[in-house]
C-alpha cells in the first residue's frame, strides 16, 4: 500500500477485504491492490475534462485556479500517479489534494521525492484513456518513447473540447491559446 | 545507594527517547535524556527547490505536519520578502488552530489520561454515580446512566477476552491512581468519544489542504483558491463545513476536555509540586493577525521568562546570536571551532557521527556524547517550551485574555500560582490554551468570511514565485508555536537552491542533552526529585515525561545499581515534533 501516507480507508479496506473474502485482493505486478492502485489519479480526477479541453490554471490563485481548472501546468503528478485519491478522496470522502487546489505530488509512486521539483510540470504525460490500468500502461511505456504533451495531443482532444466549450464562459486565455494551437 | 533507571521508549507513533536516571530513597536524583533516532531531514533538503521543502520537512511528524510546513514556507517567504494575503494568513491560522484542538485533545485522552485514569477500576463504577458527576460538570449530552453502563460493558468485553487492546500496558491498580471509580469510568468513556471525534476535526485540513495527514501548503499563501460562485474553489458549502467542524471541536473542548481535565486534576493537586523543571520558559509567539513580521500582533505573545520571574519578559531574536545549538553531547561532528562553542542555526551543520555503544546495550556512556538531539540554548540558558511556556509568557506580557484563563483555572482548582511550575501545570496549561485557541480559531474563521464578503478573495501572492526574480543569496527564518512548543526552521538560499536548512524543534529544546556548562535541559531537570513509589511500576516518571507531550512512547526498563535489569514496562506514549 504505497503512499505518504496511503489513504486510511484504503488501508482499512485491505484488511476488511481479507476478513470478508478470506483472500487477498488482486494485486498488480508491483504488488499493489488493483482496487486502489489500478487507475491513475488523472483518470478518475473530476478536473480531467478541463485537461482534455485544454483549460489549465497558469498560476496558483489565478482566475483559472479559482475556476478549478486542471493543475497539470502547476506540476500536478496525477497523470503519472496510481492511487485512489480522486475516487475515494481523503478523510471519509471529504476532499483530496487537487480538489483543494494543489497538484498531486505523486506520493504513492516510487522515488517520488526525487522526481521533482514538485511544481515543474511533467513533460512525459502519455495520453492514455481512462481505461488504462497500471499494468497496461507499464507494458506500453516500455515499448514507446514517452511522448511530450504536444500540440498533437491537444488536437486529438479538440472534439472533446468542442463538446465542452459551451459549458464554460471563463478561461479565455486558455481558449485563445487553444485557438492558436499553442503548446499548453 | 542509587538505582540506575533506564527509560527507553519504543515508540508507537513518532520518535525514540531514552532516559537514564539515578534513583535514591524513592526519588530521582539525576537524569539523562537521549534520542536514539536521527532525523537528518536537513541533509535531505539540501540542494532542493526551496518551494518544495515544506513537503519534505512536514514529514518530520505524522501529526504536527502543519506546523513544520508553515515554519518552512514562512522561512522561504521571510528570505524572499513575500507577504502573504490576509486570507492565506487566516487559513493557515485555522489549520493550525484545528491542529491544536486535535493534538491537545488526543494527547490528553489517548497519550496522557491513562497515566491518571485507571481503566480496569472503571469496571467497578456505578454508572448512576458517573452520570451524576458528568451532568454536574458539563452540558455534554452523552451523560445518561445507560450510556455509561454500555461503556462499562464494552470495557468488560475487552477484559474478559484477555486482550485489553488499546488499554493494554497500563498501570492499573497502581497505588498512585487516585480517582474514584465513577470518575475513571467518565475518563474511559471520553477516551472512546475522543477517538471518534479526532477523525472529524482533521477534516478541516482536508478541506483546506486536501488531506490529513500532510495537507498541502504553498510558498506565498495557500493553494485553496476562493470562488464563491463555483465548486472549483472554496465556496459557501466548503467554508460552512469548516465552520461546522470548528464549532464541534470547540464544543468538545469546552464540554468534554476542560471539565474532565479540571475534575481529574482536582484529585491530583499534589502534582502541582512535582516536575518543576528548568524554570526558564520561551515562546516564539504565533497566530499572527496582521502579518508574520510583527510579533506584537500575535495571539500568543513572544518572549522569554527566566527563573520563574513573571515580572520580567525578555525579547526573542531569531536572527542574532541569541539562539545557538551545541553538539558537545550529540552524535554529530564537533564544529571546527570546537565542542564547547555553539552555532546559530543559519550556520548550523548536521554531520551525523554516531559514537555511542553498538546496540543492544545496557547503558549509554553519559560522559561521552549520548543523544541525536542537539542542545539549543537561548543566551546560554536552557529553556522549556510548550503550552505552559506560552501561557506564562502571555501572563507576564500582561495579556488579559491569557491572564483571565489562567487565573480562572487556578481558582477552580484552588491552587497557588506556583503550582503552574509543575507536571500538573503543564497538563493544565495544555487544556487552558486549547480553549483559547478554539475561541481564536472561530475568530479567524469569521475574519476569513468577512474578508470574502468584503470582496477580497486573494489566497496567494505569486509575485516572487519564479526563481529568476530571487536574489542570488537569501536567508530566512520561519517560526511557529507547535502544540509542543516553539518550532523554528532556518533556511539559506543560494542560486535558487536550498543551501542550508536547520530545524530546531520543541523536543530539541526540552529533550536535549547537557550543554558544555553541564546545564540540564527541561526533561532532565523536571525529573529531578520526582518520587517513584514502586520501582517496578514507575508511573510517576511517565506522568512527568508525558506532561511535556514528548514525541515517543515509553518502554520503561529498570535497572539496579549494578545495571541489572529489574523490569520492563511498555507504556502508552505520544507523538511529535
Amino acid at each position: 500500500m504505497p503512499g505518504c501516507p496511503p489513504i486510511g480507508e484504503a488501508m482499512a479496506a485491505l484488511i476488511v477485504h481479507y476478513v470478508t473474502f478470506d483472500r487477498l485482493p488482486e494485486l498488480d505486478r508491483s504488488g499493489r491492490p488493483k482496487a486502489f492502485y489500478g487507475k491513475r489519479v488523472h483518470d478518475t480526477c473530476y478536473r480531467r475534462p478541463y485537461f482534455d479541453a485544454g483549460l489549465f490554471a497558469e498560476s496558483f490563485d489565478d482566475v483559472n485556479a479559482k475556476e478549478g481548472y486542471c493543475l497539470y501546468k502547476l506540476g500536478c503528478r496525477g497523470p503519472s500517479t496510481y492511487n485512489a485519491c480522486a475516487a475515494m478522496k481523503w478523510n471519509n470522502g471529504t476532499s483530496f489534494p487537487i480538489e483543494s487546489g494543489h497538484g498531486c505530488i505523486g506520493c504513492s509512486e516510487a522515488n517520488f521525492w526525487d522526481n521533482g521539483p514538485f511544481y515543474e510540470r511533467l513533460t512525459n504525460t502519455p495520453g492514455f484513456g481512462i481505461e488504462s490500468s497500471a499494468d497496461k500502461v507499464g507494458i506500453i511505456a516500455t515499448g514507446v518513447v514517452a511522448a511530450g504533451l504536444t500540440a498533437h495531443s491537444i488536437v486529438a482532444n479538440v472534439s472533446k473540447y468542442k463538446e465542452l466549450k459551451g459549458r464554460y464562459t471563463r478561461g479565455k486565455i486558455n481558449e485563445d491559446k487553444l485557438e492558436k494551437n499553442e503548446e499548453n | 545507594m542509587a538505582n540506575r533507571i533506564v527509560v527507553d521508549p519504543i515508540t508507537r507513533i513518532e520518535g525514540h527517547l531514552r532516559i537514564e536516571a539515578e534513583i535514591k530513597d524513592g526519588k530521582i536524583v539525576d537524569a539523562f535524556s537521549s534520542s536514539t533516532m536521527v532525523r537528518g531531514l536537513e541533509n535531505i533538503v539540501k540542494g532542493r527547490d526551496p518551494r518544495d521543502v515544506w513537503a519534505f520537512v512536514q514529514r518530520t511528524c505524522g501529526v504536527c505536519t502543519t506546523v513544520h510546513a508553515i515554519s518552512s514556507v514562512r522561512a522561504v517567504e521571510d528570505a524572499l520578502g513575500i507577504a502573504i494575503p490576509p486570507n492565506a494568513e487566516m487559513v493557515r491560522n485555522i489549520m493550525e488552530g484545528a491542529l491544536y484542538m486535535h493534538d491537545h485533545a488526543v494527547h490528553f485522552y489517548h497519550l496522557h489520561a491513562l497515566d491518571w485514569v485507571d481503566v480496569v477500576n472503571a469496571l467497578s463504577a456505578d454508572p448512576n454515580e458517573t452520570s451524576k458527576i458528568a451532568q454536574s460538570i458539563s452540558n455534554w449530552p452523552k451523560s445518561s446512566p445507560g450510556y455509561f453502563s454500555d461503556i462499562q460493558k464494552r470495557i468488560q468485553k475487552f477484559v474478559d477476552s484477555g486482550q485489553l487492546g488499546i488499554f493494554a500496558n497500563g498501570y492499573w491498580g497502581h497505588p498512585q491512581m487516585k480517582l474514584p471509580a465513577a470518575v475513571n469510568l467518565l475518563g474511559v468513556a471520553h477516551y472512546l468519544e475522543a477517538l471518534e471525534w479526532q477523525k472529524e476535526i482533521v477534516k478541516v485540513h482536508t478541506i483546506l489542504g486536501g488531506k490529513n495527514p500532510h495537507p498541502n501548503y504553498l510558498v506565498g499563501g495557500m493553494a485553496c483558491a476562493i470562488n464563491e460562485n463555483s465548486t472549483g474553489g472554496l465556496n459557501a458549502e466548503r467554508l460552512a463545513h469548516v465552520g461546522k467542524l470548528l464549532k464541534e471541536g470547540k464544543n468538545f473542548i469546552e464540554q468534554v476536555y476542560i471539565p474532565d481535565l479540571l475534575a481529574i486534576a482536582s484529585f491530583y493537586k499534589d502534582w502541582g509540586g512535582i516536575g518543576k523543571g528548568v524554570g526558564n520558559y520561551m515562546s516564539y509567539g504565533d497566530f499572527p493577525v496582521n502579518g508574520y513580521g510583527d510579533p506584537s500582533n500575535f495571539k500568543f505573545p513572544q518572549g522569554v521568562i527566566l527563573n520563574r520571574d513573571l515580572s520580567k519578559v525578555h525579547d526573542v531574536d531569531h536572527r542574532n546570536g541569541d539562539i545557538e545549538e551545541f553538539v558537545n553531547n550529540s552524535w554529530y561532528d564537533n564544529y571546527k571551532e570546537g565542542a564547547e562553542t555553539g552555532r546559530h542555526p543559519w550556520e548550523g551543520e548536521t554531520n551525523i557521527n554516531y559514537s555511542g555503544p553498538q546496540p543492544p546495550y545496557e547503558h549509554l556512556d553519559v560522559e561521552q556524547k549520548y543523544s541525536f538531539v542537539k542542545t539549543p540554548r537561548w543566551k546560554g540558558q536552557a529553556m522549556e517550551v510548550g503550552p505552559l511556556a506560552r501561557l506564562l509568557v502571555g501572563y507576564g506580557r500582561g495579556n488579559k485574555e491569557i491572564q483571565d484563563a489562567v487565573n480562572g483555572a487556578l481558582k477552580h482548582l484552588d491552587v497557588p500560582v506556583d503550582a503552574l511550575f509543575s507536571t500538573l501545570g503543564r497538563t493544565a496549561a495544555r487544556g487552558i490554551e486549547s480553549q483559547l485557541v478554539a475561541n481564536w480559531t472561530m475568530e479567524f474563521y469569521d475574519q476569513l468570511l468577512l474578508n470574502i464578503k468584503n470582496g477580497d478573495t486573494r489566497m496567494a501572492n505569486m509575485e516572487m514565485w519564479d526563481p529568476v526574480k530571487w536574489p542570488a543569496e537569501a536567508k530566512g527564518v520561519g517560526f511557529t508555536e507547535a502544540p509542543r512548543g516553539g518550532l523554528a526552521h532556518w533556511i539559506k538560499i543560494k542560486d535558487g537552491k536550498t543551501e542550508n536548512y536547520q530545524q530546531v524543534v520543541p523536543t530539541t529544546w526540552n529533550a536535549s542533552p547537557r550543554d558544555p556548562k553541564g546545564q540540564r535541559s527541561a526533561y532532565e531537570s523536571a525529573l529531578l526529585d520526582t518520587p517513584v513509589a514502586d520501582p517496578n511500576l514507575p508511573l510517576e516518571i511517565i506522568r512527568t515525561v508525558h506532561s511535556f507531550d514528548p514525541c515517543l512512547a515509553c518502554a520503561v526498563h529498570l535497572y539496579d545499581e549494578h545495571g541489572n535489569h529489574i523490569s520492563r514496562v511498555t507504556n502508552v506514549g505520544s507523538c511529535d515534533v
